[in-house]
Order: C-alpha cells, then structure tokens, then sequence
C-alpha cells in the first residue's frame, strides 16, 4: 500500500488537484453560507410569527409551527431529492449548487427557527408587558426590548448549528453538486488511492469545520459571560 | 406541501429548435461519472464519446454546447422540465421511457454481456444463473429489470454509479456484472491485480438513442438529421474507436437510420400518485430497516459514548487524549464520508465490510461521539450540592450513585439523548447511497422504475414524519412514566 501511495504522490499533489479541492471547498462553503444565512433570516420570521398574538394571523402561526416541525423530521437528503425535481417545473435553470442551497435552507430555516424561539422566549414575558405599558408598539418592543437581550441566547446554538450543517452538505454530492465530499469520490474514481481522495476531503472538512466549532463554542462562553456581569 | 404539490399544473419548458438557435446554446446532459462516454478529466473539464458527439451535434446545429453534468435517474426528469435539450448517456430506447420523452435515430448499440473475473469459473452466461452468486447493478439502468427476467436466482447489488459496479468486484462484494460491456471494462484499469475476464456471448442488444422532450419535433428532426450525416461519414464509428479502443460490437444498421419518427405532442408532467401507492407495504418494510439502523447505532453509540465519556473525566492522560482526538475527528468530518472510508477505503487493506455493516458501524461511530459529549454534559451536571447531601446523609458510594447521580444524569441528558435518536432515525437515509434498501433506497428503486420521484418522495417523507413523530411521541411517554422528565 506504501508502495502505491508513493507512486501515486506526484500525480496526486499537483496544483490541479489543489485547485479542483479548493473549488469544491468553495462549494461546501457557500451552500452552507447561502442556506443557513436565508435559514436564518426565514426562521426568524417563522419564530416571530409564532410568537405572535394577533388574532388573524392564527393560520400563519399554525402553518409556521407545522412547517418547523415536519421540516425537522424529514431526511436531509429526502429535502434534496424533493427540490431538485419539484424546482425543475419552476425553474430549470437554477444550477445544481443553487438547488442545493434551497434545501439547505428549507432545512435550517426549520431548525433556526426553534433556536431562535427559544431564544425570545428566554426574554421574560413581564418585561413585553412592561414594555406595553410603556406604550411601545409591538415592533418597537421587538426591536428594542426582546431583540437585544435574546440575540446572546440564539448566536451561540445557531453558530453550532450552522457548523454542524457545513457536515450535512456532504450529502448534495448525490444531486451531482462537486463539492468536497463528490470531490472526494471522483478523484478515487479517477484511480487514486482512497486514502489520498478521501483523507484529503476529511482533512479538509476538519480544517473547515474544528476552527469554526471552536469559535462558536468561545461566542457561547463570551456570550455567557457578559450576560451575567 | 403534499396538496400543494398535487394542485399545480406544472408548466412545460422545453426549449424549442428556434430557441435554442435563439439563444445560441444546445444545452447537453451527460453522466459526469461514465468514462470513456464521459467523465471529468484531470484538467477538470468533461471528456469523452458523448462529450465529441455532443459537440459534433451543437456545431451542425450551428450553436454552442453547454455541458450540463446529469445523473442517470435525472435524465427524464430534467428532459420533460426543459433543464436540458438533449440527453446522453447511453439511454437505452424504451417504451416506459418513451411514454415520457422522445429518442432521436440510434447513436449506438448496447450489447451486453458479463464481466466476471478467474474467481467464477463461468463460460456461458446462463451459467450465472445460481443463488450462491452476486450480481452487482446500477441503480436506474435498464438493465436490472432485464436481469431480474433472465438470471432471476443471483443476489443482486444495486450501485450509484459505474464505477462503483467494478470496485464491488474487484473488492468482491458482487461476483459478476452483466450489463454492457463496452462501457464498463474501463473501469477495469483501475485495478490490474485482479484477472479480469469478458464472456464472449452478447446475452442480447439494445439501442440507445438521443432523448428529446415530447413535442420537440424540430429539434428531433435536426438532431436526426445530424445523427445519419455522423454515422454516415463513419464520425461516430472513429469516434466510438477513439474512445473504446475497439469498434461497436453491434453498429446501428441502415434500415435504423432511415427511419422517420411520427410526430409527437407534449403530454407534461402531470402528478401521479397510482405507482406509489402499491408500494406502500414494501416502503413501511424499509421504514423498519431505517428504525434496525438508527437503534442499532444509538445502543451502540451510547456504549461508546459513556465509555468516552467517562474515560474523558477519569481516564489518564492518554486515554482522555486518543478519546478526546476521537470526538473531535468524528463530530468534525461528515458521517457520510466517514462511511465512503469504511466502505470503499477499508477493502484495500483487506477488511471488506457489507453496504449495512459498513452504513451501521459508520453512524455507530459518529454517534458514539455526539453521545459522548452530551453524556459528558449530565455527569459534569451532576450538582456538588447533591453529593455533599448525599455525603451528609451518610450514603454509600452505591447508593449515591443509583439514587443521586443516576436520576440526576437521565433527567439532564433524556431529552437531547431522544432528540438524537431521531437525528439518527433520520441519518439513517444515507444508507441509500451505499445500496442499502431501507426507506429512502427502496424509493429511489421505486422512483428509477415509475419515473415518478416526487411523488414517491413525498410519500416518503410523509412516512419519515409518521416515523418520527411516534418515535418521539413514545419516547417522551417513556421518559414520563420511568424517569418523570419532564415534557417540553
């Protein structure tokens, strides 16, 4: 086996290879990026919704509440099947990272959503009552009461979520998205030894995902911290 | 979703002869994973007989050629929606495809035939017919339900793609594969250890043609046009030489070319839900291997993980390291490719692992790690407060274990240990790509045989939700009742 890895090493480091791993890199990234970013800007919608007491927004709150909790328990690769062929009729166009970012979405923003909730609703109720009295409006209250003492409960989980999602992407590689897991796979096909195509790609998510997981792990000791001062 | 789905009607875009000319581009589906027909080379760019005739095609056209990398089972699909104008990819002339799409004259033949290797001493391919032997396949050719009519006695393995055919043999997962040989015996290279061997009897020949979307007519016609000029000239035959190394072992005869196809007229993507429902019983079977691997894995992940855990509190400097090591390389790096490792990786160094073990040993050993750390939480949660009552009141080290520690730990990690269960209830999906048949594989083999993915797909969600939903619903129950946690 020795002998085969040193056999294959000069084909294996070369800049193509470089340069084919970083574009699939960049791939990984940017699903995950563009997915749990529009997850998280839906999910605060779908977790304020809920929150919500207006009477006519009863079916809102109710579809809101199904969809964060059917999304939670479908496959992540169920999502991805499901949305490449219905886009297909919407459009045909949107290129396969584009479609894998939908279902990135679809899926964070039904996880985002509890986090979010449960991070405005760690807010106490006394201080939105308070804030009525006050006579702020319910957006105001929003804004300027629950918003800036909830953000410190919500950054933290979903930082971890939106690391640990990096991971889940690996799984558009089934649609034909050459990210890093694909990546992987098709430089083993091309006759490389697994240990190269594949011990490349782990590194690579490990690099990506270890720094990141550290750096939400200190927001939620940082963040904890000041909350108590 | 699921009434949404079945209201709209789903407009049609496939793009005709003048918009193609319009827009300047012919835009080509090909298989990114089928040499010589077409792969990725080094330089990253897609090569091979489709990608030339392709080429060839877009030039008489007069237009330029947009590549669009498309996998087998997306090849109808992305057809009748109009994301490609023009599908490759040795698609095989059939009349449940042709009920969806229309085929141009043929470009090739497909003869098949078996490639085996010194292990199965075979000469004739009906020999094949035993229950002692694997067939190995790929998921969405025409070719296993031809199988299933001719050699219905061999095991089968379904893979996702053509080269996966031949590493299961050469890893010996699957004995033979029976199926066109021109296209496979490439991937052959990628393994001269083994003796490969060709049997010399085509079992029978195939066509494939050019597909198109229903009503394209102009464009068929043009692409027809195109096609009896390639063939005429001896294009494709050089092409197919340059690629294969050999000429077609059947070519496509004159009478063939001459023929004039009838026009058509788009019949659409209407939803239809009368190829699922049948189905219903064989998919509530896969929901039951879904659930064998998720518990399989969290019983023993949970052994892992409290191990770690503990040898994380306890343990001497090594131990806590190599476990500590072990939880961030698990948590850090995709279960998926966790599993292409155990999977396609392990047999190099002789450990051959079936796709369930391989799927199951994988999900064991990422959740043994999350568990760890969630497992780590309880004891750490453990209150000093109660251990010094504990102390106070005088109990031994058994009973402050079992009435302190114990009930605190369950009441701290129940929650997020049953939200983990149905994580992996869930992560239990990607055993589908390795041809395990629990719930999602058995609908891709559903939905590569009706053509009908998002119908089957939304059934099996729906399944997923049920699942899921009793899972937690039983599991929350059981919490109640033995360890009083409270609900949410």
């Amino acid at each position: 086996m020795i002998d085969r890895l040193m056999a294959e090493a000069p084909a294996f480091f070369t800049r193509d290879t470089a340069a084919f791993l970083g574009l699939a890199l960049s791939r990984t990234l940017l699903m995950t990026v563009i997915g749990c970013g529009a997850g998280f800007v839906l999910g605060m919608v779908l977790a304020v919704v809920r929150r919500s007491r207006a009477g006519w927004l009863a079916p809102a709150r109710v579809l809101a509440a199904a969809y964060v909790e059917l999304f939670r328990r479908i496959p992540f690769l169920v999502i991805l099947i499901l949305v490449l062929f219905s886009v297909q009729a919407f459009a045909p166009d949107l290129s396969l990272l584009g479609i894998a970012a939908i279902a990135v979405t679809l899926a964070a923003t039904a996880y985002l959503s509890e986090i979010v909730r449960a991070g405005l609703e760690s807010v106490p109720r006394a201080q939105v009552e308070g804030a009525d009295v006050l006579g702020l409006s319910a957006a105001q209250s929003f804004w300027l009461v629950i918003l800036p003492q909830s953000w410190r409960v919500i950054l933290p989980p979903a930082a971890a979520f939106m690391v640990m999602f990096i991971k889940d992407t690996a799984l558009a590689s089934h649609l034909g998205v050459v990210e890093l897991a694909f990546s992987g796979k098709i430089l083993v096909n091309r006759g490389f030894s697994p240990l190269y195509g594949f011990g490349a790609v782990l590194i690579l998510y490990f690099l990506l995902s270890w720094p990141l997981g550290r750096m939400a792990a200190w927001l939620e000791t940082r963040l904890a911290v000041s909350r108590h001062r | 979703m699921l009434l949404w789905l079945a209201l709209i009607a789903v407009p049609l875009h496939a793009r005709s002869l003048d918009t193609i000319r319009a827009t300047g581009v012919l835009r080509v589906g090909v298989n990114p994973n089928f040499p010589p027909m077409s792969s990725f080379a080094a330089d990253g760019t897609l090569k091979g007989f489709d990608v030339d005739v392709a080429r060839r095609l877009a030039d008489r056209l007069g237009v330029r050629l947009q590549l669009v990398p498309t996998e087998a089972a997306s090849r109808v699909p992305f057809l009748v929606s109009g994301r490609i104008d023009l599908a490759l990819g040795a698609l095989t002339i059939t009349p449940e495809r042709e009920a969806l799409i229309d085929f141009t004259v043929p470009l090739h033949s497909e003869a098949m035939g078996v490639i085996t290797t010194a292990r199965l001493p075979v000469t004739r391919w009906q020999e094949l017919d035993r229950a002692d032997i694997t067939l190995v396949n790929m998921r969405g050719n025409q070719s296993v339900s031809v199988l299933r009519e001719k050699l219905p006695k061999p095991q089968r393995l379904l893979v996702d793609g053509n080269a996966d055919t031949i590493r299961a043999i050469a890893q010996g997962r699957a004995d033979a594969l029976v199926e066109n040989v021109d296209f496979f015996v490439g991937f052959t290279k990628n393994y001269p250890d083994i003796a490969w061997r060709v049997l010399p009897d085509p079992i029978f020949v195939a066509w494939c043609g050019i597909g198109i979307a229903q009503g394209n007519d102009a464009l068929r016609a043009a692409t027809d046009a195109a096609l009896r000029q390639l063939h005429g000239d001896g294009s494709i035959a050089a092409l197919w030489r340059k690629h294969y190394g050999a000429a077609m072992t059947v070519p496509v005869s004159a009478a063939q070319l001459a023929s004039v196809a009838k026009a058509s007229r788009p019949t659409g993507y209407r939803f239809d839900w009368s190829g699922v429902w049948p189905e219903l019983p064989y998919l509530a079977a896969g929901a039951v291997i879904s659930l064998q691997i998720a518990v399989i894995a969290f019983v023993a992940g949970a052994a892992i993980g409290l191990g770690c855990a503990l040898a994380r509190l306890r343990g001497g400097t090594l131990l806590r390291r190599v476990c500590g090591a072990y939880v961030s390389f698990f948590t850090n790096t995709p279960a998926l490719v966790q599993i292409f490792v155990l999977y396609y990786a392990l047999p190099d160094i002789g450990v051959k692992l079936p796709a369930f073990a391989a799927v199951v040993i994988g999900l064991t050993l990422n959740a043994g790690a999350y568990l760890a750390e969630i497992l780590r939480g309880g004891i750490v949660a453990v209150r000093t407060v109660e251990l010094e009552a504990a102390e106070v009141l005088g109990l031994g080290r058994r009973d402050k274990l079992v009435h302190v520690m114990l009930p605190s730990i369950i009441r701290t990690v129940y929650r997020p240990l049953s939200s983990f269960f149905i994580v992996l209830v869930l992560g239990s999906s990607m055993g589908a790509l390795f041809g395990v048949e629990e719930l999602t594989g058995r609908a891709i083999n559903i939905s590569t045989a009706n053509l009908r993915t998002i119908e089957t797909f939304a059934v099996t969600g729906l399944i997923y939700i049920v699942l899921t939903l009793v899972a937690s619903g039983l599991l929350a129950g059981a919490g109640r009742w033995l360890f009083r946690v409270r609900a949410a």
